[in-house]
């Protein structure tokens, strides 16, 4: 169980597409953790590292921190440290696939849309898979 | 073979101090090897070519060991968050390769 309060910073930073910062706090945390832990911090830091290299159009970057983030969350799921890790790898894989067929695309759809449609925030807490407050 | 860093490389600068050789040099940033300084369009003194970046940190091979001679694996990988520091599959050396490199380096200065 991770939770603390630079955790939490870092979902917010996640969450308010602050991705460079979140990738910090993720990676400060990942530099201290010890544990079976650290390969889900590293997941949140290749996720956020994802997110930050789409946002900046570099596609490829995009895809290879995503399916790394993917291998190390899968393993946490569906629930960890109050986080919905089914929720964050479902939509981590459904970005990877967006971002192939935009790669393949004659440029149909803008980068913009791709940001707009399919980025997605890390659920925290009480609220469940399909987006709902459990409380 | 030299470790490479990827376009993956999101500049948090980890590696950098990392390296025991100091082959790792911020994007745009000259390198050094004793007392000469390269750019750019500066072919290296043993001609490697390519690995010279101006957007994220990189390796010049010329440097590169592996660690060998120093530690177990490469640091730069080992200290990575986002596994960008890999093998470069285009510049295979052998471990009597990389050790000598490492006393051409010991004594020419890094």
């Amino acid at each position: 169980m991770i939770v603390s309060n630079k955790f939490l910073t870092a979902i917010e930073q996640f969450n308010d597409a602050d991705f460079f910062f979140a990738h910090d706090s993720f990676e400060e945390l990942w530099i201290d953790c010890r544990t079976d832990e650290r390969d889900f911090l590293q997941g949140l830091v290749q996720l956020s590292v994802g997110m930050f290299h789409l946002i900046s159009g570099n596609l490829k970057g995009a895809g290879s921190q995503l399916r790394k983030s993917i291998e190390k969350l899968d393993k946490f799921s569906p629930e960890f440290s109050e986080i919905d890790v089914f929720y964050v790898v479902s939509k981590s894989k459904n970005l990877i696939f967006e971002i192939e067929d935009f790669q393949k695309s004659d440029d149909t759809k803008s980068l913009q849309k791709l940001i707009t449609h399919f980025i997605f925030p890390i659920k925290y807490q009480k609220e469940n898979r399909y987006g709902n407050k459990d409380n | 073979m030299a470790i490479k860093i990827t376009e993956e490389c999101i500049n948090c600068g980890a590696c950098e101090p990392e390296c025991p050789n100091t082959a790792i040099y911020e994007g745009g940033a000259n390198w050094k090897l004793g007392d000469q300084s390269f750019g750019a369009d500066d072919a290296s003194p043993d001609g490697n070519s390519g690995f010279f970046s101006n957007d994220f940190f990189y390796i010049v091979p010329d440097k590169c060991t592996e660690c060998k001679g120093f530690h177990d694996e490469p640091q730069c990988a080992a200290v990575c968050p986002v596994d960008c520091c890999v093998p470069d599959t285009d510049r295979v050396e052998d471990e009597a390769t990389l050790l000598a490199r490492k006393e051409k380096l010991d004594q020419l200065g890094r």
